[in-house]
């Protein structure tokens, strides 16, 4: 039996009950929210008639609200993993989440090349600081420094895949973020009609442009080319990533929440552990197959 | 702008049969509810950006720089001022009407009702809209930016919220969403969450989308009556958009004058 590390318990009805609810309603409510409107806005864009002149202008706002769909998407997810890192001292994380700040999102993702392997780390919620997840906890028998090992690989390997996806998304952010500003905010999608689009060489080209919000004047902004299609699949794609990141920051979190019995009082007292208080989520290479095959005979758990 | 309105009308129609659809998960009703609340609030801006930029001095540039502030009092200029209305919408007056060469008495009389009744719905329209931007815009935007809301029930069943819950005075009825604002004192270093609710039951989603509609069918009596009026010359046009309530004897002194094509 190895003695837990002490961790001061926050405190319950400021930061442990509402922490709960708010993942719960992550999970619930809020993504499943933006679950439907991407499928919503890809099937809407995917069935849109594009005979005539004006249904082709309508079904190119579905490419652009398929966008602000997706772009929701990111923002969500940079409020959420930010708020980690910025609640403001003595607050819960909901309180940075919840601070509307307009560039958040921006700051967010210019700064993840940058990111090192330990905040993505500190982000999946497998290490606070120094303090290692699985140090928190009473583990009988107590784990081998072999099987501490392949948890610290498994750890790392899952925060790597994690970074590797929010490093993508960041540029994706980058490019379309007009675009998400046009469907929030007046739908100015420029029409063909009255829009002709040169190349540099000053032959006219096809292409989707959005006018630009806070400009001096008409200031047009354009990085959807044909085929549209395939750039709806491909937006459906990015959001799927980002979901699915979400999805796992959101569950990392709420896994931990099931180690503890909460009560409306105030009261708490830990639950037996009978699962692992992680979930994993690599690339098969990034893991080593002896790793593997010691924590699956230890946590009896197969890998897809 | 035709073309964002067929749009937004389709994409807020889809959002309410897909809440109507829906099961009897709580959580899965108020999720649906929040995108139609969103929906019909994107296509409330899009009307109050298109008044706002009409607003003399008229410009493409304050179409695409107003701010949300800007909105709310535009809307609360309308209902303010009476001459505003018929002015933002280009609806002709008596006076226009009764200046306008090449028509009988007959067609001037249909005109002159056809504008009242035209006026009269954009009236109760705007009455539908105002209320609903009014009460409804900022949480609107929170379903746009990181979702800073809690489901009602992960509130008021155990364990509950902790201080959340004890914030909340009274719950609404089911479902609801708890909607969370933190503003931060700089100066005191106080840190304050603000706990609302936002209503998300089938009435309250019926709300929702009439105030949508109701927008979306004045920002197309906008739309159509001033771009017939670009289209055609005219300061003032009378948008066609109600020509069946008219009587028959006037809608047959109309005849004539509007095309099938016309707005």
């Amino acid at each position: 039996m190895t003695e837990p590390r002490t961790v001061p318990m926050p405190d319950v009805q400021t930061f442990l009950l509402p922490a709960h609810a708010y993942l719960l309603s992550m999970r619930d409510q809020n993504l499943p929210l933006r679950r439907v409107a991407l499928d919503d806005a890809r099937s809407a864009y995917r069935d849109a008639p594009q005979t005539t002149a004006h249904e082709r202008q309508v079904a190119r706002i579905a490419l652009v609200a398929l966008v602000g769909e997706t772009l929701q998407i990111l923002e969500d997810l940079a409020a959420y993993a930010d708020s980690f890192s910025t609640a403001p001292e003595g607050t819960a994380f909901f309180a940075a989440l919840t601070r509307y700040n307009a560039f958040r999102a921006n700051n967010f993702y210019a700064q993840m090349k940058k990111r090192p392997p330990e905040y993505f780390l500190d982000l999946l919620g497998l290490r606070r600081g120094p303090l290692r997840l699985e140090e928190a906890f009473v583990v009988d028998p107590p784990f081998t420094d072999e099987e501490l090992a392949a948890i610290d690989e498994a750890h790392g390997a899952t925060a790597k895949l994690v970074g590797k996806h929010l490093t993508n998304l960041a540029d994706e952010w980058r490019k379309y973020r007009p675009f998400a500003n046009t469907y929030k905010h007046g739908l100015l999608v420029a029409n063909p009609e009255d829009v002709t689009l040169l190349n540099d060489d000053g032959a006219e080209v096809d292409g989707i442009v959005v006018w630009q919000r806070r400009r001096p004047g008409a200031e047009g902004y354009g990085h959807i080319s044909p085929p549209f299609k395939e750039m709806a699949d491909y937006l459906a794609d990015v959001a799927k990533v980002a979901l699915d990141v979400l999805d796992h920051l959101v569950d990392s979190r709420l896994r931990i929440f099931e180690l503890i019995d909460l009560r409306a009082d105030g009261s708490w007292k830990l639950k037996p552990l009978t699962t692992t208080p992680w979930q994993w989520w690599f690339d098969k290479n990034d893991l080593s197959e002896p790793s593997r095959a010691l924590l699956s005979a230890r946590f009896r758990i197969e890998f897809a | 702008m035709p073309a964002i309105v067929d749009f937004r009308r389709n994409a807020l129609a889809r959002a309410a049969e897909r809440h109507s659809n829906t099961d009897q998960d709580e959580c899965r009703q108020g999720a649906l509810a929040l995108l139609v609340l969103q929906r019909a609030m994107l296509a409330v801006e899009d009307l109050g950006g298109l008044l706002y930029a009409l607003e003399e001095p008229p410009s493409f540039k304050r179409l695409i720089s107003y701010d949300l502030n800007d909105l709310s009092a535009v809307f609360a200029r309308l209902f303010a001022d009476p001459t505003l209305t018929p002015a933002l919408f280009g609806l002709a007056a008596a006076e226009a009407i009764a200046a306008e060469r090449g028509l009988d008495d007959q067609q001037r009389e249909a005109l002159r009702q056809l504008s009242a009744i035209t006026l009269m719905r954009v009236d109760a329209q705007l009455a539908a809209v105002r209320p609903f931007w009014d009460s409804l815009h900022d949480e609107a935007k929170k379903t746009m930016h990181s979702l800073p809301f809690i489901a009602g029930r992960y509130v008021v069943e155990p364990p509950g919220a902790g201080m959340i819950s004890r914030a909340l005075e009274k719950a609404p009825a089911r479902p609801f969403a708890v909607s969370l604002t933190t503003r931060v004192n700089h100066a005191t270093k106080n840190v304050n969450t603000e706990v609302g609710t936002v209503g998300l039951t089938g009435n309250d989603v019926a709300r929702f989308l009439a105030a949508g509609e109701a927008a979306l069918d004045a920002s197309e009596v906008l739309v159509g009556g001033r771009l017939h009026g670009l289209q055609t010359n005219h300061a003032y046009t009378v948008p066609k958009t109600y020509l069946d309530q008219l009587a028959p004897a006037q809608r047959a002194a109309l005849a004539g004058l509007f095309r099938d094509s016309d707005d």
